[in-house]
């Protein structure tokens, strides 16, 4: 009961009319920067970081929430109709969608992943609900040792994840663990790595950092290499679902929301690995296997479903833990500290508005999403033939005066060119940006734990293994590194990344 | 990809040896009470570890036969120089001649210099994509962009 009055309060935070012009300006430019290919997300966010510095905190995350689940639904469109992933968790829609899209079932596949993107998102929304209040309670328990072994779990499992060589991925973790030291030492209050700029006392700002590692450097990639969009040009019919739609998908739906919320929990998982997951087991449960590839409707759904179970349930270790588990909730994570807000065990009790309104507000946005997006899809194919060489100068000016408007400062713009161009060369030296921005954002926490716990423990460096959550975190990510030298995992692994990078 | 990775592999070892010597001159501390310096010059061991690794790694590895020599760059190299030489020099303009004078040059000079549009789309979309970003940003979001010969 007091679960559903605090949901109720949730509602009300949600429907002030501010908190719904942010919640639907979100899920359209998150559904707008989901069709476009070549902005995704996280670029989308850090685009419009700056739009919610004058916003309240439950504005501003509203919005960001929003950008992030509609991007989601937006994504699966270029999959289908252009066989273009408008995001990377929307790859493997590509495969039977656009195979559907050829058969003249466009519709039918835009459809019923609009209703398996609803379908998924609210299940994780409930599930967020319900499991929420008793880890919040767990999470009191923590203390500096468990906070510490729970953030190397996390980045663990994201560098194992990341694309192509493993150690890149660490260097690429380690390299973002001490851009995040940076500035004033909280502890000693010495400046370190500041080169005796005045600007970097605070630190380097997220912004630049991630306008320039997602957005400067997604543009110079896109400019250097010509991209052909070929829209599969057809009269789009059939958008609601027909019964046998549904019956021949049920089961896909259940599947990838169950996947894709448990997976969206774990650090380092979320949409990409949720949406390939389910598209395995559809496959693989399919008592007709031999028509994936040729247009099988499971394969669209279940990938769906489970990259939006999946965001619902990437909120769980943000806000009952204030640990991200990906590099959007890193994101959400530096909007909550802009705000002067640390998400985490006490964010429930000191700021109930924040906390229900943020999740009411993800109920609201499902909905509009869905009876928004299968009337807008023509709309959105329309945006599709904008052709890149008018998006790219308006993305680089959004960035421009997104990076000064932080501080009102030009040296926050070089630094985002700087690492427009730090990026443009990862990209091509094939280091992975995800590693680097997650590791930026809980280097600050990361070391205080680490320094806290040493402190505690009168510099005994077993306190990190002799407490029982924070040896099971340490003894997980060990595994996990430690499974890439077992050639079998290593290159399923190696397999993985290359499916998500083509 | 051999050449990639051995250029990388020094530029890591390279960081990681600057972040230990830096580790070492901030204060280094105690495992009882670490100093401002302990993460960064564990940071940097790590790094130059994992950079040496990767080095002998493909070193140990055969180059493949027929590897170009220089496969990293597409055709529009050119443009993108171009356009970081233009972002620099838009951040160096932006305070002395003022956001909408700096902001149309650069949308114009992308529009027409890179994109090889007509004058008319240049000039139009360089003079509404400035004040556009001009009323969202100074009106609406009250941020305070620099005015410049505009004072």
């Amino acid at each position: 009961m007091d679960l559903l009055c605090q949901l109720g309060n949730g509602f009300l935070v949600a429907l002030q009319p501010t908190n719904v012009f942010y919640g639907l300006l979100g899920v359209l430019i998150g559904t707008l920067v989901g069709v476009l290919p070549g902005l995704g997300p996280v670029a989308a966010m850090s685009l419009l970081f700056p739009v919610t510095f004058k916003a309240s905190p439950e504005a501003a995350i509203i919005m960001l929430s929003g950008i992030y689940y509609g991007a989601m639904y937006g994504g699966s469109t270029t999959s289908i109709l252009v066989n273009i992933p408008g995001e990377a968790a929307s790859v493997v829609t590509c495969l039977e969608g656009y195979q559907m899209a050829r058969q003249g079932r466009a519709g039918v596949a835009l459809g019923m992943s609009a209703c398996g993107s609803f379908i998924g998102g609210t299940f994780s929304l409930v599930g967020l609900v319900l499991l929420a209040p008793p880890l919040t309670k767990f999470a009191l328990q923590f203390g500096p040792a468990e906070y510490f072994s729970l953030m190397i779990l996390g980045l663990t499992v994201l560098v194992y994840l990341a694309h192509g060589s493993l150690i890149k991925a660490l260097i690429m973790a380690a390299f973002g663990l001490v851009l995040g030291l940076i500035g004033m030492d909280s502890i000693s209050g010495y400046p370190r790595l500041t080169f005796d700029r005045l600007e970097l006392m605070d630190g380097l700002g997220l912004v630049p950092v991630i306008m320039g590692i997602f957005g400067i450097s997604e543009v110079l990639i896109n400019i250097e290499q010509v991209v052909q969009r070929d829209i599969y040009d057809v009269k789009i019919k059939g958008l609601f679902p027909t019964l046998r739609d549904w019956a021949e998908s049920k089961w896909a739906l259940v599947r990838g929301s169950l996947i894709g919320f448990f997976l969206g929990i774990l650090p380092g998982g979320g949409t990409i690995i949720s949406s390939f997951l389910s598209y395995a087991v559809e496959r693989r449960f399919s008592k007709h296997p031999e028509r994936f590839g040729k247009g099988a409707i499971e394969g669209v759904v279940g990938p769906e479903t489970a990259n939006n179970a999946a965001t619902g349930g990437a909120f769980i270790p943000l806000l009952t833990l204030g640990i991200p588990s990906n590099v959007v909730m890193a994101m959400l994570l530096g909007a909550f500290m802009i705000h002067g807000i640390s998400p985490g065990p006490l964010l429930m009790k000191q700021n109930p508005d924040l906390f229900w309104g943020v999740i009411a507000s993800m109920y609201i946005g499902n909905f509009v999403l869905l009876i928004l997006n299968l009337p807008l899809i023509g709309i959105w194919v329309q945006v599709l033939r904008v052709p890149y060489k008018i998006l790219f100068p308006l993305i680089l000016l959004f960035c421009l005066v997104g990076a000064y408007s932080v501080g009102n400062s030009v040296f926050d713009v070089y630094m985002m060119i700087l690492f427009g161009v730090f990026g443009y060369l990862m990209k091509k030296f094939e280091f992975e940006g995800a590693p680097l921005i997650l590791a930026f954002v809980l280097s600050p926490l990361l070391e205080n734990n680490l320094r806290k716990a040493l402190i505690i423990s009168q510099g005994d460096f077993t306190t990190f293994f002799t407490r029982p959550i924070s040896l099971a975190c340490l003894t997980i990510a060990a595994l996990i590194l430690l499974s890439a030298l077992v050639p079998s995992l290593s290159k399923k692994r190696e397999k993985i990344a290359v499916e998500e990078a083509s | 990809m051999r050449s990639k990775d051995i250029i990388a592999s020094l530029f890591w070892l390279l960081v990681g040896a600057g972040l230990i010597f830096e580790g070492y001159h901030e204060e280094l501390g105690t495992l009882q009470e670490p100093g401002s310096g302990f993460v960064i010059f564990w940071m940097g061991i790590a790094m130059a570890g994992l950079a040496l690794l990767l080095l002998v790694m493909t070193l140990s590895k055969p180059a493949p036969a027929g590897e170009p020599a220089s496969p990293w760059f597409g055709p529009g190299l050119r443009k993108v120089l171009v356009i970081t030489v233009a972002l620099l020099l838009y951040a160096y303009a932006l305070i002395p001649l003022g956001f909408l004078l700096t902001t149309f040059l650069l949308m114009f000079f992308l529009f027409k210099g890179i994109n090889f549009q007509g004058w008319l789309v240049s000039v139009s979309g360089a003079v509404m994509s400035s004040l556009a970003f001009y009323l969202v940003f100074n009106h609406w979001l009250s941020v305070q962009l620099p005015e410049g010969i505009f004072k």
